[in-house]
């Protein structure tokens, strides 16, 4: 599809597919032809240590999120000592897995269970089990929605009782807390972006996150999640670089890109030298009732964090 | 007691498995056609269930024999109009023809429903054992596994079309001579396949996600049962399911979440090479 995009159509930009998986592979179609690439749902760092000039990513490195996490919870549940890790083995459920382990054991807890289930797991009942006799203060589950459906479903089915449940990235997604109707409430999740954040003064059409906000919900009639908020700047990031580069020149348009520093509805969006955003303060949100909650960071929490009874 | 669990979560678990493999191997054992279909038949029979309950708040259970046979019919005319033009051919065609078919299927459902996971959300609980634990919902797979089991065991020995369906296995040109039609014969053993995928959908839907992304997964795992348990004998899906079940169950525990599908699959190589047959499988049907 890449070959065909840039061989046949003559495309001047690709913008790349969904997860860290899929822009890994095509990154490496567009360097060889030296088309710019902007991914804005690839957190992996492993997509960007490839030493390419011609990708750029809107979200900010997915490691981050997990040491802020493990401190926050820390503080808001001094008894918390043992987390569970279990992690979907792909590219971003896995780093972010990795991480977290990481992250929890230089943070002081003792991670008491750590494996990877494979691609197309249909069963996490042994896994639950073996989490059940570890007895776990915190379960942290990494994967894909429907994994992450079934993983919480099963968590419950099996009696298991954590107090903390994070599913990574769960509820950022409407049909995460539809498929699991009140199983998702208390579920903790990191991501890249909310609705609640208040950026003013954006370039783009939206010259703050109220605007994007109000223009999504009133065409989609649901709210907008960090997908949606990360693809719509990486347009608003492409349309600025072609102004600035005052040509739609493969060449100019990715030298534009690369000394892009502007804010977005969606944030600052300052790319490194290996292409991905800079990190960012990165929400942590939480289901409660039928709401997703804002907990972390100061500047927009909208609730308290509360543990699953 | 961790044992106790692992060994019930297994069995559990190859009940489920059992029901998405019942269909496949009745179709591969008597049409020796392998039914690409048949993994979208579960997901087709799951989003019925799911757009029925969400919009008439009924039970998917109470729901399961109109979808069953809703199904039926699909299967049947299928197998009538366009698998029953190359039944004949070798297996290579037919796997052709219903992996062509399966697209079709699944293209049209990603398009009319997405392919964003969609859930019952009737938690029907869990039965306690002292500190065992077994969700209800799965419980009722392994109900429907065994009934689904026993329904064909009585069909194909109890009745008219039973008869009909294993004359034409053994002979189908003597078949034809005794009168027995046979595309029509091969119409119906198809659609029984897709009546027992889409009652497994129905029950899956309350205990999975259902999305046009499992397709893969549960054609998948139907190969694979039907390789342990063997064709041509009824309870061979009930037993290889089961015995897949316990195989997963007992190697995620013990040596990694990561490493148990992958059991599965040396099992099946390791049965290819010593008993191509399966475990219950009829000689001759392999």
């Amino acid at each position: 599809m890449a070959e065909k995009l840039i061989n046949d159509d003559a495309v001047d930009v690709i913008m790349a597919p969904f997860g860290s998986g899929h822009t890994k592979i095509i990154a490496a179609v567009a360097e060889r032809y030296q088309v710019p690439m902007l991914a804005c749902v690839a957190s992996s760092v492993s997509v960007y240590d490839q030493g390419f000039k011609y990708l750029f990513g809107t979200l900010a490195p997915n490691t981050g999120m997990t040491e802020s996490m493990v401190e926050f919870f820390k503080a808001k549940s001094p008894d918390l000592k043992k987390v569970a890790v279990y992690g979907r083995d792909d590219v971003f459920p896995k780093a972010m897995a990795s991480a977290l382990a990481t992250s929890a054991e230089s943070g002081g807890l003792d991670v008491v269970y750590n494996e990877l289930y494979a691609v197309g797991t249909m069963d996490h009942s042994a896994a639950i089990s073996a989490i059940k006799s570890a007895d776990p203060d915190w379960v942290y589950m990494t994967g894909y929605t429907q994994d992450l459906i079934l993983g919480r479903k099963q968590l419950a089915d099996l009696g298991v009782t954590a107090p903390i449940v994070t599913m990574v990235t769960g509820p950022a997604y409407r049909e995460f807390t539809e498929g699991l109707g009140e199983l998702a409430d208390g579920v903790t999740s990191s991501t890249w972006w909310h609705h609640s954040t208040a950026y003013t003064d954006a370039v783009g059409p939206w010259s703050t996150t109220a605007d994007f906000y109000s223009d999504f919900t009133a065409a989609y009639k649901t709210d907008p999640d960090y997908v949606h908020a990360s693809c719509a700047a990486a347009a608003d990031v492409l349309v600025n670089a072609i102004q600035v580069a005052g040509s739609k020149d493969k060449q100019a348009v990715r030298d534009a890109l690369a000394a892009t520093d502007i804010l977005t509805f969606y944030g600052p969006i300052d790319f490194g030298d290996n292409g991905m955003n800079q990190g960012r303060e990165m929400p942590i949100i939480q289901v409660q009732g039928e709401e997703i909650m804002v907990l972390y960071p100061e500047s927009i929490v909208n609730a308290d964090m509360k543990m699953i009874k | 007691m961790d044992i106790l669990q692992i060994l019930l979560n297994g069995i559990v678990l190859g009940s489920l498995y059992a029901c998405i493999a019942i269909g496949f191997s009745l179709v591969w054992g008597v049409l020796n056609i392998i039914n690409m279909l048949h993994g979208s038949f579960i997901i087709l029979g799951g989003y019925l269930a799911f757009f029925a309950w969400q919009y008439s708040g009924v039970n998917p259970v109470f729901l399961l024999p109109i979808i069953a046979t809703a199904l039926f019919g699909l299967g049947y005319l299928l197998q009538y109009f366009f698998i029953n033009k190359v039944v004949m051919s070798p297996v290579l065609t037919t796997l052709t023809l219903t992996f062509g078919l399966d697209m079709i299927l699944y293209n049209l459902m990603t398009v009319f429903f997405t392919a964003t996971p969609r859930r019952v959300t009737l938690d029907l609980g869990t039965v306690n054992l002292g500190d065992m634990y077994l969700p209800v919902d799965r419980l009722m797979g392994m109900g429907l596994a065994l009934f689904l089991t026993a329904l064909l065991f009585l069909v194909m020995r109890a009745s008219k079309i039973g008869r009909a369906i294993v004359a034409v296995r053994m002979d189908r040109q003597a078949a034809t001579l005794m009168g027995i039609r046979v595309n029509n014969v091969y119409a119906i053993t198809f659609g029984i396949g897709a009546f027992m995928a889409g009652a497994a959908g129905v029950i899956f839907s309350m205990v999975f996600p259902i999305t046009t992304n499992l397709t893969g997964t549960f054609l998948g795992k139907a190969f694979v049962i039907c390789v342990i348990g063997g064709l041509g004998s009824v309870p061979g899906a009930l037993i290889g399911g089961i015995a897949l079940g316990l195989i997963e169950s007992f190697a995620g525990y013990t040596i990694g979440p990561q490493n148990a599908t992958t059991v599965g699959f040396v099992l099946m190589l390791f049965l290819l090479i010593v008993r191509p047959t399966g475990l219950v499988g009829v000689k001759g049907y392999e």
